[in-house]
């Protein structure tokens, strides 16, 4: 088994923890120091792709042959999440790089933690990419330690005392929550004997019917916790606006996110004892909607806007349990490829838009709205990205967060649950408002503050591919939704 | 090793007591004296309990890397060690939070309690009934803790004395119906190194961070203090 070449697929998430290694002693200062470990990760990645497009997916550990019976399944999803987690990511190190070349320019104590800053990114990128291919309560739980540790670590180092504070909230929520999965995770495997995700599924709920109620429930507040989902979010504004803007980008994008996927896998293994939380889940993701929005839409800090946007595009994703649980199999199967658009098109356009937020902030010195006004005369390739973003984040046509919306919406009519359509579509309106405000600042005419630093456009533009492919997602949907498939594979749908 | 009630028992309420002192005493360093005989006690119930590769990981990663890193914290808390003046909310912040934080950890608890009957209430009594159950009181301490408590090092000793009794009731769980230990094992083991490397974070933290605002003081510098 260890010497067939399908395990190539599992390539992507080793390359990081070497690159890690590498970083503690030389921390990058140019483009072409990064060049070759991206351009291995991208080839990985592709390599992956092609193995998995071609041979299917590949199951490790379903027969015992890892450590505590851990199980990694690499298959067409994992790819397209390991393709967007390597795109996003890539990006931010290039943007990483400009960001503390322009703070070596202004001498900014910002420089003392540059050197902790690069080997935590490359351990936060294993453990995403390890997060995507896990299939057990055991290692999707180091995963996401992993994953929380390190963006954790990351969020402390500016050493503002308001980004420290925000760092370590964060911190103890997601302690908090890792250890309230643990539990549930325990008393899972010690009433069923498995924790792989197939395993269980298989296992079915037997005579520990009670038992398995309290475990899920325990279970899935603490990957609720660590997911922002909306009672427990109290961690999530805070710990973005005030990180730097590469690291929000980066968590808003893709750690928060790694929790939801983990609490999808866990409620697909016990799918139909999970019909009757189901609706109430849903609930949950439409009040972070409506709080999201309307705190985005008063709020005054841009950060803070986008960030509370985040609360509210994190809410599209819990509607698949309502839309699964109440529909037919074709509901069923739309909202599959719907909700999981959604979370690329978000992560690549929510990326870019705190990049370009951390330009306008960069060039301004301001974080406010009215900071904001006459930066069309000075940063018009950074305003463009945070307009491309945009169009993506509300759902408007041709980008991905329109066809993921589209499929949403398609998915509620067919199940005839009428109560998500009113709520895809005012969150829509909401989503709209909140991001005109933004624009309404920026487009300000007539004003000129005069203050302002120069950024290269080279730096200023590397944002600019996460935003045209979040962009295009929308147009070239059919490729990853053929790899994404139509979540039949192993999955009891009702 | 052979079940002996008397001596399980005193351990597991030693347990469950030191739980206690180390999240409620005032002086932060004889908590900090408390975590370590804490840590001790843990790896004497994985002993008691047969296993041994736990006990080993409990003093190494449990009482010596993490209890080395909060004593190396409590010379870098200025005004510390002594009395600690700020382990409550900011009162006008939270209405009712003591109340709420009691709630809360008693609700933890109760919720504890299904598993707890569902796995030890027909089984004759053995040793891991006994610190199984011990674990409830332990994690209702740690709770309470985490959520009532602003000072971080508090909230160390909490994650680390929740962390414990959560371990103690999946180990005894599992072993209960006789699963293979293997993957709880892993379990609780990356769960202590979590806690190392949490508490590495904030030490490391609180050594840069220079110290201004009073107690509670939520602006610049009090990142620890709250």
């Amino acid at each position: 088994m260890f010497g067939s070449p399908e395990l190539i697929v599992f390539l992507p998430p080793i390359l990081p923890y070497l690159w890690a290694l590498w970083l503690c002693f030389r921390p990058p200062a140019r483009l072409r120091a990064v060049l070759l470990p991206l351009a291995a990760q991208a080839v990985a990645a592709l390599v992956s792709v092609l193995q998995i497009r071609v041979g299917g997916a590949v199951v490790l550990g379903a027969k015992g042959e890892l450590p505590a019976g851990m199980v990694l399944r690499a298959d067409g999803l994992s790819a397209v999440l390991t393709i967007a987690g390597t795109l996003i990511l890539s990006v931010c190190v290039i943007y990483s790089l400009g960001y503390f070349q322009l703070h070596r320019q202004w001498k900014t104590k910002t420089l003392r933690r540059e050197r902790f800053y690069w080997p935590l990114l490359a351990v936060l990128w294993g453990g995403l990419l390890f997060l995507w291919i896990t299939a057990d309560l055991l290692s999707a739980y180091l995963a996401l330690e992993m994953l929380g540790l390190s963006a954790a670590a990351l969020m402390v180092l500016p050493e503002r005392g308001e980004a420290v504070n925000a760092g370590l909230r964060y911190l103890f929520f997601m302690l908090l929550g890792s250890l309230t999965y643990l539990m549930g995770a325990g008393i899972l495997y010690a009433a069923h004997g498995h924790i792989g995700f197939e395993a269980l599924a298989a296992a079915g709920a037997a005579d520990a019917e009670g038992v398995q109620t309290a475990a899920l429930a325990l279970a899935s507040a603490g990957l609720m916790i660590k997911a922002a989902v909306f009672p427990l979010h109290g961690w999530l504004a805070g710990a973005h606006s005030h990180a730097w803007a590469p690291v929000s980008a980066i968590h808003s994008a893709l750690v928060v996110k790694g929790s939801f996927v983990v609490l999808l896998r866990v409620w697909m293994a016990f799918w139909p004892e999970m019909h009757a939380a189901a609706q109430f889940v849903g609930w949950a993701g439409a009040a972070a909607i409506f709080y999201g929005g309307l705190m985005a839409l008063y709020k005054h800090q841009v950060k803070q806007i986008v960030a509370y946007s985040t609360l509210a595009q994190l809410g599209y994703l819990l509607l698949i349990f309502p839309l699964a649980a109440q529909g037919t199999q074709e509901a069923a199967q739309l909202a599959w490829q719907g909700t999981w658009l959604h979370f690329t098109s978000h992560a690549l356009a929510k990326a870019a838009m705190f990049l370009a937020v951390g330009n306008l902030m960069l060039a301004m010195g301001r974080a406010d709205l009215e900071g904001l006004a006459g930066v069309d005369n000075y940063l018009p390739v950074s305003l463009l990205i945070l307009g491309f973003a945009s169009l993506s984040i509300i759902g408007l046509p041709v980008s991905g967060g329109f066809t993921a919306k589209w499929l949403l919406l398609n998915s509620a009519i067919l199940s005839g649950q009428w109560q998500w359509v009113v709520v895809l579509s005012a969150g829509t309106l909401l989503g709209a408002a909140y991001i005109f405000r933004i624009f309404k600042y920026a487009l300000a005419a007539g004003v000129q503050t005069g203050e302002h630093v120069h950024l290269p456009v080279a730096k200023e533009a590397a944002a600019f591919v996460l935003a045209l492919a979040a962009l295009l997602l929308g147009l070239f949907a059919k490729w990853p939704l053929i790899l994404i498939g139509d979540g039949a594979g192993g999955v009891p749908w009702p | 090793m052979v079940f002996d009630l008397p001596a399980d028992a005193m351990v597991a309420v030693f347990v469950a007591v030191v739980s206690i002192l180390v999240v409620r005493i005032g002086d932060l360093k004889k908590a900090s004296v408390f975590f370590f005989l804490f840590c001790l006690l843990m790896a004497g119930a994985w002993v008691r309990l047969g296993l041994y590769r736990l006990g080993v990981v409990e003093i190494g990663i449990g009482a010596l890397m993490t209890g080395f890193v909060a004593w190396r914290a409590l010379g870098r808390l200025p005004g510390l060690p002594g009395p600690d003046t700020s382990p409550v909310h900011p009162v006008e912040t939270i209405p009712a939070a003591l109340p709420l934080s009691l709630a809360g950890s008693v609700g933890f608890m109760g919720f504890l309690c299904v598993p707890a009957v569902w796995f030890f209430l027909d089984a004759p009594l053995s040793a891991y009934t006994v610190y199984g159950l011990s674990g409830i009181p332990v994690a209702g301490a740690g709770f309470f803790s985490l959520v009532w408590h602003r000072n971080l090092l508090r909230r160390l000793f909490a994650f680390n004395v929740l962390g414990s009794g959560i371990f103690l009731l999946i180990v005894s769980f599992a072993a209960k119906l006789a699963r293979p230990i293997d993957a709880v094992f892993v379990m609780v083991a990356a769960g202590l190194f979590v806690a190392f490397v949490a508490s590495l974070i904030v030490v490391i933290v609180l050594g840069r961070q220079p110290v201004t605002g009073a107690p509670g003081d939520p602006k610049e510098g009090s990142a620890h203090v709250r």
